[in-house]
């Protein structure tokens, strides 16, 4: 029974660390990831798919080194190397380079996802488009592409979630998300065991609402076609 | 959206159980005072700083180890960080005239912050270790009251004061934290004896949890740490009453600093220098202790307003 | 009207058209009928540029659609030293380039067809010589094996989306080289939806034109793509195997439609592998063999007398 009342009063006494502070910023490190990552991950998914070999090169390696290398340690490259490339980095706080890596990293999987996306729209709708007359481009604009982000949104969606728990390991740099709170609080209290399970119940309440959040307007673009 | 809604009322309740039941228990108030100490030491070195002519000192901490470094929750801003270290770096920055920047992360990456100079030093409850001096350079010692120079063994409750020497511990398994100064001294004592010295942990908080779980028999701690576990865990861990022998050199913490630094490791040494003469660091570490909730203003010889009472 | 010659499709070392030519007139009705893998699909994909032909001209209307002998403007200049070569051993020009062609002596240096320099060059050579695929294209209507009706489109859209697409943009075209406008753009939308449920009641479906086309039937869907090749107003038809998909009692409908168009007077292209139907409404049958024509004449003299060997073998197979 100690333990429940172990974890009601460091709720009492950390409700703004975990709540606030841990949910704003892991919900403000994935909005950023993700988003950033829709933007740039679309400008490198068209980079794929262009004729210049150089740019195509480049993008393909970023793919791989980004998705052959585990998050943490992009983080501390991330940290300790691009303020020796972008010094302006150096004088500001580390989740300037944190959003940056995970931005890199969310671009690098979103490119991945829409380029299967595109991929998987059936070649037959691209034929037919042509075969009517259609430039590529207003066949790609009116036909494959709004079939495509039908398979891509619930694609982003999963990397969203996967994005909320990968922003855990930027507490390595004490950036304020969920896991940083629990560093802070079990620093002091010694109460680890109380602090994981809070964290736990976070994580998994964000990700369990953002999922049927998700499942729910999939379930909306379904009906619509 | 109805199942949505759902699922908000649910941790809605969830969150309302959590408040009631903590409600009866809530110690709030007596928080206030336990910064008092450690806020006039804060408040004295800030308002020695000087104008800071002479560039930032960035410093690598790692805020997850009371009473050596920890967060106020309270606090905001760089002013949440709290503890001995962080006392010590304000001095510092004083002494060098620099205007101080924290800079908080894990353990291990204080060390990439130095070496890759992100960071200028790392004061962070570091021992000394042979490996350290290879790679870095390290500052002259200071000491941290009893937090380095007793080394201890902690266990549950039950086995209280019966282990008192070496050989008492056979067959039993200790553990500790990687990578720490009582890993040192767990393989130094234990190391050809039949003792299970296997058991290593990332963090002390788990340790801990795994000591309550009789995973492991014994953690060997750092006093100081040990006072915090012993405080939160509500009587269920005691010091089993053995104290290591501690070599002079593991005695103290160190700052670590770039290699090629040398110029700032002069500059800190003479301040280290200057801070032991004057005996500036058992006010601090009382201070911290006490704002880390392990002893009492009064224990420690602080009257209410935080004032060490001279005898 | 529609003007293949000598055309040559390789999909990586594999030699699908090896010379093909043939000719469509006007109001014609040509079936293509072959074994799978014969190159009829290819043939007819040729024939508007859905497949590019490695080598080969593809005219319609007596405008230009592929670029000009390829191999000249390519491979031989890669291959110069080959073909000079052939030229100082006494060669005309002309016997030169063939004997390139023919005895494959560019393998080594197989045509370039990908990158960004082919796709300048290409660009270049269309623009010099006034081709315009997407033109040429608006003239054929084509009809897919697998339907492939938009499936983000309501059954209207799709028949629409063309005309109003390439209406708006003719449009534009006038208007930036300021021509008079002789119509606006809502004009175009009216037309296009007035003329798409025209067509729909010519098919009895004019109350599935705002479902979207996966709850047609595969009959259905069959015919509503056939009205969205109709709906550009095309001057020939291609149909890829167009019943092949289909259920065996969704077939006839589909047939009908086409039979329908064909009486018309609808130059079509059919590949197909209905022999009863091919022979019903062709003007001109041909049969492929391992990428050539390897049969050609009036149904009769293909059906009936065939005197290509293979021809005979494939039909004695497919008429029992």
């Amino acid at each position: 029974m100690d333990f429940f009342t172990n974890i009601a009063n460091i709720m009492v006494k950390y409700w703004k660390t975990f709540l606030l502070q841990g949910i704003g910023y892991t919900l403000l490190l994935s909005l950023i990831a993700v988003a950033g990552g829709a933007f740039f991950g679309s400008l490198m998914a068209l980079a794929k798919r262009s004729k210049l070999k150089i740019l195509k090169g480049i993008v393909n390696a970023i793919v791989e080194v980004v998705r052959g290398t585990p998050v943490l340690l992009q983080l501390y490259i991330g940290v300790f190397v691009f303020p020796m490339i972008v010094p302006v980095l150096s004088s500001l706080p580390y989740i300037y380079s944190v959003a940056i890596v995970l931005i890199i990293n969310s671009s690098a999987y979103v490119s991945e996802i829409i380029r299967s996306g595109i991929e998987a729209v059936d070649i037959g709708q691209m034929e037919a488009a042509r075969s009517l007359g259609l430039t590529q481009r207003t066949a790609m604009l009116s036909i494959v592409l709004p079939q495509a982000i039908k398979n891509i949104l619930p694609a982003l969606g999963n990397e969203f979630i996967m994005v909320v728990k990968e922003t855990s390991l930027a507490s390595t740099f004490f950036v304020g998300e969920l896991m940083t709170a629990y560093l802070k609080v079990k620093g002091y209290t010694y109460l680890t065991m109380e602090c994981l399970v809070i964290v736990g119940v976070l994580y998994f309440a964000l990700t369990f609402i953002l999922s049927k959040l998700l499942k729910s307007m999939e379930r909306r673009m379904k009906a619509r076609a | 959206m109805k199942k949505i809604s759902k699922i908000l009322c649910m941790l809605l309740c969830l969150a309302m159980i959590f408040s009631l039941c903590a409600c009866g228990k809530s110690d709030a108030d007596s928080d206030a005072k336990l910064s008092v100490a450690y806020d006039k030491y804060l408040a004295d070195l800030k308002a020695a700083a000087g104008d800071g002519s002479n560039g930032t000192l960035t410093v690598a901490l790692s805020p997850d180890f009371a009473p050596m470094e920890f967060y106020d929750v309270a606090k905001t801003g760089d002013d949440a960080i709290v503890g001995f270290d962080v006392l010590l770096a304000y001095y510092l920055a004083k002494e060098l005239n620099m205007k101080l920047v924290l800079k908080p992360m894990s353990f291990d990456a204080c060390q990439a912050a130095v070496q890759t100079g992100n960071a200028d030093i790392a004061i962070s409850g570091f021992s000394w270790t042979y490996d350290r001096a290879q790679n870095y350079a390290i500052s002259d010692f200071y000491v941290a009251g009893e937090n380095e120079t007793q080394q201890s063994i902690i266990c549950l409750k039950e086995n209280e004061g019966k282990y008192t020497k070496p050989e008492d511990f056979i067959g039993s398994k200790i553990g500790y934290q990687g990578a720490s100064l009582q890993q040192i001294l767990v393989e130094e004592t234990f190391g050809d004896m039949d003792v299970d010295t296997s058991l290593v942990y990332v963090d002390l908080g788990t340790a801990v949890e795994a000591l309550k779980a009789k995973q492991v028999d014994f953690l060997a701690v750092a006093h100081g740490n040990g006072e915090s576990i012993i405080a939160s865990a509500n009587d269920a861990i005691a010091f089993t009453g053995f104290d290591f022998e501690v070599d002079d050199i593991y005695k103290n913490n160190v700052c670590l600093l770039n290699k090629n630094d040398t110029e700032l490791l002069a500059l800190v040494n003479a301040a280290l220098a200057k801070a032991l003469e004057n005996d500036y660091y058992s006010g601090w570490y009382d201070a911290s202790k006490v704002y880390a909730g392990v002893k009492t203003l009064d224990e420690l010889g602080f009257d209410e307003n935080g004032n060490k009472i001279t005898e | 009207m529609l003007d293949i010659k000598n055309i040559y499709k390789n999909f990586g070392d594999l030699q699908v058209l090896k010379g093909v030519s043939t000719h469509v007139e006007k109001g014609e009705v040509v079936v293509i009928i072959g074994v799978s893998g014969s190159g009829k699909s290819t043939l007819l994909r040729c024939m508007n540029l859905l497949e590019e032909p490695t080598y080969g001209e593809v005219w319609m209307e007596g405008k230009l659609m592929t670029p000009p002998d390829p191999y000249l403007h390519f491979d031989v200049i890669r291959a110069s030293r080959t073909y000079a070569r052939l030229v100082s051993e006494g060669l005309s020009d002309e016997d030169a380039i063939k004997k390139i062609k023919d005895d494959d002596l560019l393998k080594e240096k197989h045509p370039k067809t990908e990158g960004p320099e082919y796709a300048a060059l290409l660009k270049k050579i269309y623009d010099d010589n006034g081709i315009d695929i997407n033109l040429g294209r608006q003239k054929m209507g084509m009809v897919f094996q697998s339907f492939n009706l938009f499936n983000n489109k309501t059954v209207k859209e799709n028949i629409t989306l063309a005309p109003i697409k390439i209406g708006k943009q003719r449009l534009k075209d006038a208007k930036k080289s300021g021509k008079p406008l002789d119509k606006t753009p809502d004009d175009i939308v009216s037309e296009a939806n007035e003329k798409a449920m025209k067509l729909l009641e010519r098919i009895g479906l004019q109350d599935k034109a705002d479902v979207y086309p996966s709850t047609l039937s595969g009959g259905q869907r069959q015919r509503v793509a056939i009205i969205r090749a109709l709906a550009m107003e095309p001057d020939v038809m291609l149909f890829d195997e167009p019943t092949s998909a289909l259920d065996p009692e969704m077939v006839g409908e589909v047939l009908d439609l086409i039979r329908d168009l064909v009486k018309d007077g609808m130059t079509s292209v059919i590949v197909t592998h209905e022999m009863g139907f091919a022979k019903e409404v062709a003007d001109r049958v041909i049969f492929m063999h391992d990428g050539v024509i390897a049969e050609e004449g009036t149904p009769d003299e293909v059906f009936n007398h065939p005197k290509n060997p293979r021809c005979k073998d494939f039909l004695s197979k497919v008429l029992y």
